[in-house]
C-alpha cells in the first residue's frame, strides 16, 4: 500500500514564512551558520525550505508508539533524498524527555547551544505525563537553563501547538496573576483582564497565557524574551493551531532574580495574526487594548 | 525431466532455515565486514551510474552511525522495482564478478544476525517510485529459534515485506537501514572502530593533502577499468585513505602475466621509506615506535582491499620479509579471473592466483632488494656519521693533552675498527655511488683523518703532550710505577669488553690520585 507523505497547509505554510522572517530580522549576522533544534517532523519541510540559513540541524522524532524507527527512517530518508543529511542529527525520543533529561532514548545527547529552537508540537501544550507533571512546560524551562548553561547567543524560539485539551484552570489562573501584576505597575487593567477571561475564543486567552509563560520562563535563565505577533490558523483536519515567535536576548544584568523585561502591556496590546486560506490578517479579536497613562 | 523411478512429491523444501542462520552467523565472523558489504553495494550502483552516465557527478556515499541504527545511503543508479523484489532472495544476484565488488547475494543478509531490522529503500533513475524492502531479522531469528527450523522458502517470504511509494523521477539512490543493531555488535555504531577499517578497506580516495593522490588517482584511472574512488562520508566528515610521512615519490610497476607480454594482470604503486627501516609509528601513545598500521603493501580489487598489508607479506616476501614495511602502496589485480574469498581476506585458490603472486614475488624481491641498499646506504651514513665524532673528539683530547695514557691501546683499537668498518661499507656502496656521493666523500675524509690519528697514536709521545700520563703528575717512582702499570693492566683484561667503563675507571682512579696523593 503506497503509504501517504505527510502533508501541511496553506496556512501552514504562511507560518513558517513568517518564522523565517523572524530568523532573518533576528538572527541576520549569522545566517548560513545557524543551528537549528527541534520536531522537523519526517517531511522536513522547515529545515528544507531554511536550509541555506543552517548549519547544523538537530531533528528529535519519537515516531509511533511500539515502531518509532519507521518514521525516524523516513525522516534519516528524507535528509538523504532532500540533500540535508550532511547537516543533520536524530535524536531518538520525546523531545520534552530530551530537553528534560539531557539525551535522547539512546544517550545521544544535543550539542547545545542552537540559534533556532522549534517546538513545533502537534498536541496540545498541556499535555501531563502519568505523575500529573506539566511536562512541555517544564521542558520549555530546561530548554533556557541548557540554553544559558552552553553560554547561547541570542536565539529564536518558536513555539506551536494545538487548542486541544486545554488546562483551563491553569491558563485562567495566570492571567488573574497578570492582573494582580497590572495592578502593581499602576495600570487599570481590570476590564481588560476580564475581557479576555470572557472572550469565547480560546486563542485571546493562550496569547497573553503564553507570551506571559516564556517571558517568565527565559527570565529565570538571564533570557529576555521579545515577542513577536502570535498567529493563529486552521492546520490539519481543521485543528485549531497557534505558533508563537519569541527572539530570546541574552541580558547583561545580573544573575540576581528579576521580572522580565517585556512588559505585560505590550503583550496585552500585541495585536495578532490570523491565517485563512493562506492569507494573514492581524487581529485583536475585538479585544480592548491598554492605553498609555 | 524427471527419471524414471524418481520418487518426488514436487511439495518438498529442499533447504531449511538454519541455512539462513548458518549464513548470517558464520558468513563474517568480524562484524565490520557487513559493514562493507553494503558499502560494497553502495560503490557498485555509483559504478552503474557512472557506466550509464558517464558525467554525472557521484556524490558521496554516507555512513551514519545513528544509535540503535547504522546508515549507509547512496546516490547511485538505484533499484528497479524488480531488483527490490529479488533482493529479498538469497543467494541471488545480478551482478557480475567481472564488473561490480559485491556480486553472490548473500552478504546482504549477513546483516540479520546484527540488526532487528533490515530496512532498504531504492529508487531508481528515471523511476517514478521507489520501493522499501523491509526484513524483520529478530522475527526471524525468533521463528527459527521457536518453529525448530522452518523451510527457507517460508522463512524469508514471511519476514520480508516490500512496497512502494511515488518519487520523483529524477532521483535516484539507494538508502539502507541497520535498525535496531543488537549489543554483541555494537562495534557498528562505534566510530572509532569502523573508521580505521573504513579507511583500510574502502574505495576512498587518496587524501588531497598527499602531494601525489592526483598523480596515482591518474595512472590508476587508466590502467584499471574497474577502478574507482568515490568519497564516503562517516558522520557527516569525509574520510580519505592516509599517506605515510618521509616516503619517496611514487613508483609505478606493471606486472604482466609473463615476460615479454603485454597482458597487465596487476598494477603496482608504492612510496619508499626515507628514513631508516620499516615506517613506524611517531608520536607519544602506547604503539609509539612499532610499525606503522598502514605501512606495507595492500592487493585491491575494484578498488577495494583484499586482505591487509600481512597479505602480501606472506605472499610475496619470501626473504627479509619485514622489508615489506618499508613501503607503502598498492597493488590492483587487474585479472578479472581473480575472485575474491567471501570475506575477502584472500583470493580464491586457483591457477590465476598462483600466477599472479609468483608475478608479483618478482616486484616484491626489487623492491626487498632496493629496501636492503637502501638500508645499507643509511647504515653506511650513520657509522660515517659516528667516525667523524670519533675522530673529532679523539682529536680534540689530543690536541688538549687529555687523552690518559692507560686508553691510547682502546682509542687506536677504536679507530682502527673505524677505519676497518667504513672502508668495507665504501668498498661495498660501488653500486650505488651515484646516490651516495656526499657520504663517499665524507667516509674518503673519515679515513684520512682516522689514519692520520692512528700515526699520532701510535707515535713516540716525547715532547708532544698528546697524552695525559698520571705517574709523572704525581711522580710515581719505578716501583710505585710498576705496581700501579700491573693493577691498570690487570683492570684492562678484565673490562676488555666495557672499555666504556674501563675509561671511567681510569678517569676515577686519575682523579682519586689527584687528589689524595698530590696533597
Amino acid at each position: 500500500m503506497l503509504k501517504r507523505p505527510q502533508r501541511f497547509t496553506t496556512n501552514k505554510q504562511v507560518v513558517r514564512d513568517l518564522q523565517c522572517a523572524t530568523i532573518r530580522e533576528h538572527l541576520a549576522d549569522r545566517l548560513g551558520r545557524l543551528s537549528y533544534f527541534g520536531l522537523p517532523s519526517s517531511s522536513l519541510e522547515d529545515v528544507v525550505q531554511w536550509n541555506p540559513l543552517l548549519e547544523r540541524i538537530t531533528a528529535v522524532e519519537r515516531g509511533e508508539p511500539r515502531c518509532e524507527w519507521i518514521i525516524q527512517n523516513e525522516l534519516l530518508l528524507n535528509a538523504f533524498r532532500l540533500g540535508i543529511s550532511g547537516k543533520l542529527t536524530l535524536l531518538r525520543g520525546d523531545i520534552d524527555h530530551v530537553l528534560i533529561n539531557g539525551s535522547d532514548e539512546f544517550g545521544a545527547k544535543p550539542d547545545w547551544p542552537f540559534d533556532i529552537v522549534s517546538l513545533d508540537y502537534s498536541g496540545g501544550l498541556f499535555y501531563r505525563d502519568s505523575a500529573g507533571q506539566m511536562l512541555r512546560l517544564e521542558a520549555i524551562k530546561q530548554l533556557f537553563h541548557r540554553q544559558a548553561d552552553s553560554l547561547a547567543s541570542d536565539f529564536v524560539l518558536f513555539l506551536s501547538f494545538n487548542l486541544d485539551q486545554i488546562d483551563q484552570h491553569e491558563v485562567r489562573e495566570s492571567i488573574k496573576v497578570i492582573e494582580r501584576d497590572l495592578k502593581r505597575f499602576g495600570r487599570a487593567a481590570h476590564t481588560v483582564i476580564e475581557a479576555y477571561l470572557a472572550h469565547p475564543r480560546e486563542q485571546a486567552r493562550l496569547k497573553l497565557y503564553v507570551m506571559n509563560l516564556v517571558a517568565q520562563l527565559a527570565s529565570q535563565s538571564q533570557f529576555d524574551s521579545l515577542s513577536e505577533s502570535p498567529v493563529f490558523y486552521s492546520g490539519n483536519r481543521r485543528t485549531e493551531m497557534m505558533a508563537f515567535r519569541f527572539l530570546l536576548k541574552t541580558s547583561a544584568r545580573t544573575f540576581a532574580p528579576r521580572s522580565p523585561k517585556e512588559r505585560l502591556n505590550a503583550m496585552i496590546n500585541r495585536r495578532m495574526i490570523e491565517v485563512v486560506g493562506g492569507t494573514q490578517h492581524l487581529t485583536n479579536l475585538g479585544l480592548p487594548l491598554i492605553k498609555r497613562e | 525431466m524427471k527419471a524414471r523411478g524418481v520418487i518426488d512429491k514436487g511439495d518438498e523444501y529442499y533447504a531449511y532455515g538454519s541455512v539462513l542462520e548458518a549464513l548470517s552467523q558464520g558468513l563474517y565472523p568480524d562484524r565490520k565486514h557487513i559493514l562493507r558489504e553494503f558499502v560494497q553495494n553502495a560503490y557498485d550502483a555509483l559504478g552503474d551510474l557512472r557506466r550509464q552516465s558517464p558525467h554525472t557527478e557521484l556524490e558521496p556515499v554516507e555512513i551514519t552511525t545513528s544509535a540503535p541504527s547504522l546508515i549507509i545511503a547512496d546516490k547511485g543508479i538505484g533499484m528497479s522495482g524488480e531488483t527490490m523484489r529479488r533482493y529479498r532472495y538469497l543467494g541471488f544476484s545480478e551482478k557480475r564478478a567481472s564488473s561490480h565488488a559485491g556480486f553472490r547475494g548473500i552478504g546482504k543478509f549477513s546483516a540479520i544476525s546484527v540488526c532487528d531490522h533490515l530496512i532498504v529503500r531504492s529508487s531508481m533513475l528515471g523511476d517514478t517510485k521507489s520501493y522499501q524492502v523491509q526484513i524483520d531479522a529478530s522475527g526471524m531469528l525468533k521463528c527459527l529459534q521457536d518453529e525448530k527450523n522452518p523451510p527457507l522458502e517460508t522463512l524469508l517470504r514471511d519476514y520480508s515485506q516490500i512496497s512502494e511509494k511515488a518519487e520523483e523521477a529524477e532521483l535516484h539512490y539507494t538508502f539502507v537501514e541497520l535498525h535496531g543493531i543488537r549489543k554483541d555488535a555494537r562495534e557498528l555504531l562505534d566510530e572509532n572502530i569502523i573508521k580505521p577499517y573504513l579507511i583500510q578497506v574502502a574505495p576512498l580516495p587518496l587524501d588531497p593533502t598527499f602531494a601525489y593522490a592526483k598523480e596515482i588517482s591518474s595512472r590508476l584511472q587508466q590502467v584499471d577499468p574497474r577502478f574507482m574512488e568515490v568519497e564516503l562520508r562517516l558522520n557527516r566528515k569525509p574520510i580519505y585513505k592516509p599517506f605515510l610521512e618521509n616516503a619517496s615519490r611514487p613508483e609505478f610497476k606493471e606486472v604482466f602475466v609473463k615476460d615479454g607480454s603485454s597482458e597487465l594482470i596487476a598494477f603496482a604503486w608504492f612510496c619508499q621509506h626515507c628514513g631508516k627501516g620499516q615506517f613506524r609509528e611517531l608520536g607519544d601513545g602506547e604503539s609509539q615506535g612499532m610499525r606503522h598500521p598502514y605501512s606495507g603493501l595492500q592487493y585491491r580489487l575494484s578498488n577495494f582491499a583484499i586482505g591487509d598489508s600481512m597479505l602480501t607479506r606472506k605472499t610475496l616476501w619470501q626473504t627479509t620479509p619485514e622489508r615489506a614495511f618499508y613501503f607503502f602502496g598498492e597493488i590492483h589485480v587487474l585479472d578479472p579471473t581473480m575472485v575474491p574469498t567471501s570475506d575477502r581476506d584472500e583470493f580464491e585458490d586457483s591457477t590465476a592466483r598462483k600466477r599472479l603472486y609468483d608475478r608479483c614475488r618478482e616486484v616484491a624481491a626489487t623492491l626487498s632488494f632496493r629496501a636492503g641498499l637502501e638500508s645499507r646506504r643509511q647504515r653506511f651514513a650513520e657509522v660515517v656519521t659516528a667516525g667523524q665524532q670519533l675522530v673529532a673528539d679523539t682529536q680534540a683530547e689530543l690536541e688538549s693533552g687529555k687523552l690518559e695514557t692507560e686508553l691510547r691501546e682502546d682509542k687506536d683499537y677504536q679507530v682502527r675498527r673505524l677505519l676497518e668498518n667504513v672502508s668495507k661499507r665504501l668498498n661495498k656502496s660501488g653500486r650505488s655511488r651515484s646516490k651516495e656521493d656526499k657520504v663517499v666523500r665524507r667516509a674518503k675524509q673519515v679515513i684520512r683523518r682516522a689514519e692520520r690519528l692512528r700515526r699520532t697514536l701510535k707515535a713516540d709521545d716525547a715532547g708532544q703532550g698528546h697524552f695525559l700520563d698520571i705517574s709523572k703528575i704525581i711522580k710515581m717512582d719505578a716501583k710505585t710505577k710498576a705496581v700501579y702499570d700491573t693493577i691498570i693492566r690487570v683492570l684492562h683484561e678484565e673490562f676488555r669488553s666495557e672499555p666504556q667503563r674501563f675509561a671511567t675507571l681510569v678517569r676515577k682512579i686519575h682523579r682519586a690520585l689527584r687528589e689524595d696523593v698530590a696533597c
